[in-house]
């Protein structure tokens, strides 16, 4: 208390007392702590009704939260499972290909893949298209699907038209879309190869090498795609021109994506092109399943667990057919 | 009232005069609370609390309420220490005053959804100025003017208030006028 105040309770100062008083007063006090024990106890069983009233209340919110974020799961992944099989149901049926004996795999390394493959027939012959878009998941998915639909819708307009116009087209929707409709950095690396009965093959884009195998050697060739990626810039027509291989009856192409080649073992190795050739090579001959099971097989025995999606389709030349 | 209030009032009794001073009181006090023993968590009645300021007054000869206000001067810093979380460093009397309804209540009604607070009502007419409108059932504006005292000296502030209105005299609530002048140590 300030000076300038004095305190008008120190009035209530006792004089001096007896011991008779003292003795009174501790009894008092004796008594009074007794009452304030029984009264705690009847605190302590109050807060502990209100605590347990409040945990059972508790309780019943966490399990309303948690009945909330297993059904929110439970749409998330129905909705992933719809993705998946769109997904799986776009990608080609009907690998008859007159000419070729065609196997092929895509396995996304999440439900849904940044992978893009197709085969699309024509009168004579047929559009190849292989691609991936820049990581995975549900944004890499969708954008792999407007890559099939757009190179579906190009393909199937002009009769005419040849590998580096389909994939010019491809890149003005892409770039109009994903980055400047979306905002998005996102990009695509696909090769659109078209396939003539008589084994010849344009292609152009930029994507992982063409592996040939010769089977008049046994030995893959590999075969450089050179071009630019999708996407980035408005207009590739500068990148991306037609180049032309020529198969012979039964070599064999294999399309793949960097799923495979760039797959790791437990070292950090690399799969490598060497391994996909090797395995490619213990069959020359024989149904392009085989051939692709055996790749398939290897890789497998190298990697655990795929970190990217993985696509390859072996596509065996049988002859131009009457 | 909230246990707290008649804890600290044997405190403040107890360290100024005694504790025979308080075992008189408590004596001498028609208590509705068997025993006059208090615990700062529980609740007890208005009436306790005025019955005991008001056998002070009889024993001291101190209007009722000047020993309320005393009381509140008193108490402020204790409850300050039981929650420092309200008076952070840096804060203003004024501040902290106005701070009262909007903030303290707030947290008060959470943990005591049952207690029976008072209503603050302010005007801001000028930065060393502050009116404070006080209404309760319980129409302890002694004990108000109190905790403004305390509030300045926890502060280091000058205070002059006028208590302009009383509930007391008819008046819908108190009204208190506060002038805030420089520090004092």
């Amino acid at each position: 208390m300030k000076p300038d105040k004095p305190d008008p309770w120190r009035a209530l100062a006792a004089g001096p007392v007896t011991p008779e008083e003292v003795l009174g007063r501790l009894e008092r006090t004796l008594a009074r702590e007794r009452h304030m024990r029984e009264q705690m106890e009847v605190l302590l069983e109050d807060r502990t009704r209100d605590l347990y009233l409040a945990n059972e209340q508790l309780k019943a919110q966490h399990e309303r939260l948690l009945l909330a974020e297993q059904r929110e799961r439970a749409r998330l992944a129905r909705e992933l499972e719809i993705a998946q099989c769109i997904q799986a149901a776009i990608l080609p049926h009907d690998l008859a290909i007159p000419g070729l004996d065609i196997a092929a795999m895509m396995e996304p390394c999440t439900e849904v893949g940044g992978d893009y493959y197709d085969i699309r027939r024509v009168d004579d012959g047929c559009w190849i298209g292989i691609g991936d878009v820049a990581g995975h998941g549900v944004s890499a998915g969708l954008v792999m699907l407007m890559v099939q639909c757009i190179a579906a819708a190009l393909t199937g307009a002009d009769y005419y038209a040849t590998p580096a116009r389909i994939l010019v087209g491809m890149n003005e929707v892409l770039y109009d879309n994903v980055h400047a409709r979306m905002g998005s950095d996102d990009y695509v690396t696909a090769t659109i190869l078209r396939f003539y009965p008589g084994g010849q093959v344009v292609f152009a884009g930029a994507h992982e090498d063409l592996v040939v195998l010769r089977a008049r050697t046994g030995v893959c060739e590999q075969i450089e795609t050179h071009g630019t990626w999708l996407g980035v810039v408005p207009d590739i027509r500068g990148a991306t021109f037609d180049e032309q291989l020529q198969l012979e009856p039964g070599d064999t192409l294999l399309l793949y994506t960097d799923g495979l080649s760039e797959a790791k073992d437990a070292r950090g190795e690399q799969f490598g092109i060497g391994r996909i050739c090797a395995a490619l090579e213990r069959r020359p001959a024989g149904p392009a399943r085989v051939a692709l099971d055996e790749l398939i097989a290897s890789l497998r025995g190298f990697t655990g667990v795929l970190a990217d999606d993985v696509t390859a389709l072996v596509l065996r030349y049988e002859g131009p057919k009457a | 009232m909230k246990g707290i209030i008649f804890c600290l009032l044997e405190k403040m009794v107890v360290t100024n005069s005694g504790p025979d001073a308080w075992d008189r009181l408590v004596r001498q006090t028609p208590l509705k609370t068997v025993g006059g023993g208090f615990l700062a968590p529980a609740t007890y009645p208005d009436e306790d609390l005025l019955a005991l300021v008001g056998t002070a007054s009889a024993m001291t000869g101190q209007p009722v309420g000047a020993l309320l206000r005393a009381f509140a001067r008193f108490i402020f810093p204790e409850l300050v220490r039981v929650s420092p979380m309200f008076a952070p460093s840096g804060m203003t009397a004024k501040r902290f005053l106005m701070s009262v309804d909007r903030v303290i209540h707030v947290e008060v009604r959470k943990l005591h959804p049952e207690a029976n607070l008072p209503y603050f009502g302010y005007e801001d007419p000028a930065s060393d100025r502050l009116v404070m409108l006080y209404r309760s059932p319980r129409q302890l504006c002694d004990l108000v003017a109190g905790f403004i005292d305390g509030t300045c000296e926890y502060f280091g502030e000058g205070i002059e208030q006028v208590h302009t209105m009383c509930a007391r005299d008819g008046h819908p609530h108190c009204r208190f006028e506060l002038l805030f002048t420089p520090g004092r140590t």
